[in-house]
């Protein structure tokens, strides 16, 4: 049941009733009741598939439980540290077995050996990229008593675990964060209950006006091999115009549900378009993404013992400078591998989300010195807002370049595209009238680019003033209702919807 | 240790990391008032903190910390 379905927005507005009339010690059965229905509607016939995420959550459950009441630190240690690497197993297993296997029979064809291994088909249980990671970061969090109390109840750990609105696209929420509002039952508020239904709107408009428009001109000029050379940047354009569309979208509209319920989720962007710099981008786009790998895998490989040994090493061998440079590039390989590698099973994830990521920091780190020395020999004003947004174009135009792959058949077709790019000069491609070749109508492209410069003109707004619907609700209520009415008109009238555009899938959903 | 050699060997090692010898660094200094400390940065502060004082720090203390003070703070913990 995608969450742009008429029958998800029954289904929420009946939990939601029934959540608000519910005694406040009861609402969070309520919640965990819509989750469980929400799972076994999103598996499908297949009983056994929802039993994986049961089991990985009672599993880890137990093993929080365990790692609180064990004596000795070896002991704590090896249950967590057991229990993270069964998590991660099990995430592999269902998500990226056809990458290992593919891997090795490309391997075995190299040296004239190809086992020709195949791999079963199995439904991927419902959300586990996002289940796995929140149980895993759960687990760490008890065992570094960054969570001092782990959850006893195993039906609350289920609703930690698979709350509903989470499971499309995230965010990756965290126990701290979420066992209050979740558990204790948050208070009646009139004003959050209408800033949940803007968002949730707000959502939509991005999602069905945007997103989906645009998915159809990506989708032709992602198919086949006819669009090559000026097209490819074009297309790579078209592509995060989409994505930011789509991700975002899907954000306002899980946040603005939650809000309905009065559990307030974490942000999952912050504009991520106006940083300057590719790791600043990374900050601001998929945060909590970011905010993960930071916290429960670069820091603890970065702070691990063979890590110390090795900066040991370096310090003895190269210099102090470099004893704390090459751990430090070390542990942004695996993170940004790991990064690439949780987005999809395949190497076009694996540059595109990961490693392009870290040549280009790492690149920039190196090149540090010589950037600052180009900088004062061509007397280049840092301050002025031209160079601000020289940064802020470098950094868009190859974070759209990098993630083109990930749409791409291929890491090899993504490769033969951006080749193409800079040896077919095809200016003619782009004559008037081509653009409209791709499956959308002028009033389509002006609708996208009307869409495009409401989300700017909104992200604007938040740049300057925070809040928009805090300073919408300082506006006059004609004003506040025709920009309400506005935009549910603009999604009931403009949304891709219905049964010529099929169910409207969300791209992170995939990963 | 005294806090105020806590602060000094802390300065040098800030001036270290970040490349850049005229670093001041009080109490109340965060992350975003030197300029280059992200999350890298921040490991690799940690890291050769711990190093240079002979301590060890929770990777809650890792992940948690608010300022220079809190930091001095958990570095006269470890050495006690």
């Amino acid at each position: 049941m995608s969450i742009v379905t008429l029958r998800f927005f029954i289904f929420t507005a009946v939990a939601c009733a029934e959540y608000w009339l519910c005694p406040r010690r009861g609402r969070w059965v309520v919640l965990l009741i819509a989750s469980g229905l929400f799972l076994v509607v999103n598996t499908g016939l297949h009983p056994a598939v929802s039993a994986v995420f049961v089991g990985e959550v009672l599993l880890t459950w137990l093993a929080a439980l365990a790692v609180r009441r064990l004596s000795g630190e070896r002991l704590r240690t090896a249950v967590a540290g057991g229990t993270v690497v069964l998590l991660a197993a099990v995430l592999i297993l269902y998500k990226d077995l056809l990458f290992f296997v593919s891997n090795i029979n490309l391997a075995g064809a190299l040296i004239g050996r190809n086992p020709g291994l195949t791999v079963p088909q199995w439904p991927s249980p419902f959300g586990i990229s996002y289940f796995t990671l929140i149980l895993i970061g759960y687990l760490l969090d008890v065992r570094w008593g960054t969570v001092e109390e782990p959850e006893r109840n195993p039906l609350k750990m289920l609703l930690f675990a698979g709350y509903f609105p989470q499971m499309t696209s995230g965010p990756f929420t965290r126990y701290g964060d979420m066992a209050t509002a979740l558990f204790a039952g948050a208070e009646w508020s009139w004003k959050r209950f209408c800033f949940g239904c803007e968002r949730f709107l707000w959502g939509l408009f991005k999602k069905l006006v945007v997103a989906d428009r645009m998915a159809v001109a990506v989708a032709a000029l992602y198919s086949g091999t006819d669009y090559t050379g000026l097209w490819v940047p074009v297309a790579a354009a078209a592509y995060i115009g989409q994505l930011y569309a789509d991700f975002s979208g899907c954000m306002d509209i899980v946040i603005g549900i939650s809000e309905m319920f009065g559990v307030p989720l974490a942000e999952n962007f912050r504009r991520p378009f106006s940083a300057v710099s590719l790791s600043e981008l990374w900050r601001r786009w998929h945060i909590t993404l970011g905010a993960w790998v930071r916290d429960y895998l670069m820091y603890p490989v970065l702070k691990s013992g063979w890590m110390k040994r090795g900066r040991s090493f370096c310090r003895k061998r190269l210099g102090k400078k470099a004893s704390r440079e090459i751990p430090t590039y070390i542990g942004m390989f695996i993170t940004w591998f790991c990064v690439g590698f949780w987005h999809g099973g395949s190497w076009k994830y694996i540059f595109g989300s990961g490693l392009f990521f870290f040549a280009m920091i790492a690149g920039g780190m190196l090149l540090d010195p010589v950037f600052k020395k180009l900088i004062a020999l061509l007397r280049i004003n840092t301050e002025a807002w031209s160079w601000k947004f020289f940064r802020q174009a470098r950094s868009f135009v190859l974070f759209a370049a990098a993630v083109s792959f990930d749409r791409r058949d291929s890491f090899g077709a993504g490769l033969a595209a951006w080749k193409s790019a800079l040896t077919v000069w095809n200016p003619g491609a782009l004559r008037h009238g081509a653009i409209l070749q791709l499956g959308l109508s002028g009033m389509d492209l002006v609708i996208c680019a009307l869409g495009f410069g409401a989300i700017l003109a909104v992200s604007m707004l938040q740049e300057r003033h925070g809040g928009v619907r805090e300073l919408l609700l300082k506006q006059n209520r004609v004003f506040r209702w025709l920009v309400y009415l506005g935009l549910l008109g603009a999604v009931l009238f403009l949304g891709c919807y219905g049964p010529e555009w099929g169910e409207a899938e969300f791209i992170y959903a995939n990963f | 240790m005294s806090k105020s050699d806590i602060f000094e060997k802390l300065t040098g090692i800030f001036q270290d990391v970040f490349d850049d010898g005229d670093i001041t660094i009080s109490e109340t200094t965060t992350a975003a008032e030197i300029d280059g400390w992200d999350s890298l940065t921040h490991i690799t502060l940690l890291a050769t903190v711990e190093e240079e004082f002979g301590v060890k720090f929770s990777m809650k203390a890792v992940q948690h910390l608010q300022n220079v003070g809190e930091l001095a703070e958990l570095i006269a913990e470890g050495l006690q």
